[in-house]
């Protein structure tokens, strides 16, 4: 009996989930259709004939396939970038008690709120003149330029919460600084490093602005841009965009799917510290 | 940690350097721009100058800068607002136990971590004048003929901002619902001897505990909602006629479209200048509680 009634407020959550998902979900309904079914009227809410999938899907993999091996490029640049500075600076903020602190932390409390075109202009002209336009190593750069502030902060807080006793009583035993980093509060911190990276991954494979401004050359173009530049070239064929968008979605969706536990303690953790 | 002395800076210095060099820096150099005279043709030639404050008498003067003031306060007002209300209402929903929960949540977080990219383009799907939202209200004879939701210039901003609330729906959903697990259900418990229900029990109980995280949830999607860039840029590119622009996309517009790098830094300065002043306006708020 009680189950039952409780299975009413599932019925009940699934009407603000539909309307969430709907978007999402009309992705991949158009990743199954010809571009004549997607515009048909009345719309086509249920693929008619699920079939086309096949022709999609394949054609957009043959225009997409170079462009996926610069996405993971970029997004293990940025990755790395972010696993070898950010929990390092973590380490130091949550236990060192350093002189510079305020100020260290208002660094990064400050790029948090700035917007991409605060910076994006004077760093396009820099990497002009130190030729880094039309690299990855500058798209790399730049997207991380954000994103390690943001999970120094995330994962401040958690080392916070460190039992102290722990790293006094290594470096009684004579520990390297180095030592107790590697060998206690890496360790320790596995559950946030593993949010990092998949915040460091989404950051990575989604962003859109540093790709659209420091790339000129399409053979250098992550997906992202790839796609946008989709409905220009193709004319209107959103078949072919709505599977290539589909695909490029996939990764996201799993580490969703699968992360959003860690992701969401990752997130509030960062949002209601004081 | 003292003992261990200068050498605990080697941990925190290369995020510093590098936040600074890559961020900071940039920040500086922006507003320096913002008084210069920076074009692709001055910089070729080498010729920037300092113009004092013409970019910024140039933006005032603008009336597509005006436009993209107006637009911006509309767009931010009515995505914080409704976001916050419905993500509200998700997390009141959410907070009873029931099967599938975790499931569901999970994807309602899918907006947040999908690629702009991907939503935007659907999203422009939907609004195009033979898109998906004109010919469903056709086909249900609710609209005689066609709404030019992303053509007319304006109602492209009201579009995009229906666009951006769904896009923030997670983010003020997830912050409600983890405070409210917060929440201690004996104060439900007594409140319900007392005879309070429903909407009463929300407002007199739930909202001044949550108060703090409510704000928070208000001062962090003001933040993003005023940052927003991408959405706008990948649904309408500022159009139609520089009619939907918000602050970031014509600062981008203005650089990266014109070559007027010297304008367009001085727009986005501007824009940092209003950030500060609503962050620090809604800190006050914060503090004083």
């Amino acid at each position: 009996m009680r189950q039952k009634s409780m299975w009413k407020w599932t019925l009940v959550a699934l009407i603000p989930v539909s309307f969430i998902v709907f978007p999402i979900y009309y992705v991949l309904v158009g990743s199954m259709m010809t571009t004549s079914q997607i515009f048909h009227q009345p719309p086509y809410l249920i693929p008619p004939n699920p079939q086309e999938i096949v022709g999609n899907y394949s054609r957009s993999f043959r225009i997409l396939g170079p462009y996926f091996l610069n996405s993971i490029i970029v997004t293990l640049g940025v990755m790395v970038v972010i696993l070898l500075l950010s929990p390092a600076a973590a380490f130091a903020l949550a236990k060192m008690r350093l002189k510079l602190e305020n100020i260290f932390n208002f660094i990064f409390m400050l790029i948090q709120m700035l917007p991409i075109t605060a910076t994006i202009i004077p760093l396009y002209l820099f990497f002009r003149e130190f030729r880094l336009v039309n690299t990855f190593v500058g798209v790399i750069l730049g997207i991380s330029s954000f994103a390690v502030s943001f999970i120094v902060i995330m994962l401040t807080s958690y080392m916070r919460s460190f039992p102290v006793a722990m790293i006094e009583s290594a470096e009684i035993d004579g520990a390297s600084l180095l030592g107790i980093y590697w060998k206690i509060v890496l360790p320790l911190s596995m559950p946030a490093l593993a949010t990092a990276s998949l915040f460091a991954f989404l950051q990575g494979w989604s962003n859109f602005v540093f790709p659209l401004t420091l790339l000129q050359d399409d053979k250098l173009y992550p997906l992202s841009i790839r796609l946008f530049t989709f409905v220009s070239e193709f004319g209107v064929q959103w078949n072919y965009l709505m599977a290539g968008s589909f695909i490029y979605s996939i990764p996201s969706i799993i580490v969703i799917l699968i992360g959003s536990k860690f992701l969401i303690s990752g997130l509030t953790a960062g949002a209601f510290k004081e | 940690m003292d003992r261990f002395g200068p050498k605990r800076y080697g941990f925190i210095l290369p995020a510093i350097i590098f936040t600074v060099l890559f961020a900071i820096y940039p920040l500086i150099y922006n507003v320096v721009f913002s008084f210069q005279d920076v074009t692709a043709i001055s910089l070729i030639q080498k010729t920037s100058q300092f113009i004092g404050f013409k970019n910024y008498i140039d933006t005032l003067n603008d009336p597509i800068f005006r436009r993209t003031v107006l637009n911006t306060l509309i767009f931010t007002v009515l995505s914080i607002l409704f976001q916050f209300i419905i993500g509200f209402l998700i997390a009141l929903l959410f907070n009873k136990e029931f099967p599938l929960r975790d499931f569901m949540i999970s994807l309602i977080m899918l907006p947040w971590f999908i690629p702009i990219l991907v939503s935007g383009t659907v999203f422009k799907l939907f609004f195009m004048d033979m898109g998906l939202i004109n010919r469903f209200l056709l086909s249900l004879k609710l609209i005689p003929k066609i709404v030019p939701w992303i053509t007319d210039a304006n109602m492209a901003i009201y579009s995009l901002t229906i666009a951006n609330i769904w896009l923030g729906i997670p983010f003020n959903f997830i912050l409600l619902y983890t405070g409210l697990k917060g929440v201690p259900v004996e104060l439900y418990e007594s409140a319900e001897i007392d005879g309070a229900i429903g909407l009463k029990k929300t407002l007199y109980i739930t909202v001044p505990i949550l108060k703090p995280i409510i704000i928070t949830t208000l001062l962090l999607g003001a933040i993003f909602t005023i940052k927003v860039f991408d959405l706008v840029w990948i649904i309408t590119g500022g159009g139609p006629g520089n009619s939907s622009h918000l602050f970031s996309t014509y600062s981008y517009q203005l650089a990266f479209g014109n070559y007027n790098f010297g304008l367009g830094a001085a727009v986005s300065v501007i824009m940092i200048l209003i950030i500060i002043v609503v962050v620090s306006i809604l800190n006050l708020i914060k503090v004083e509680d």
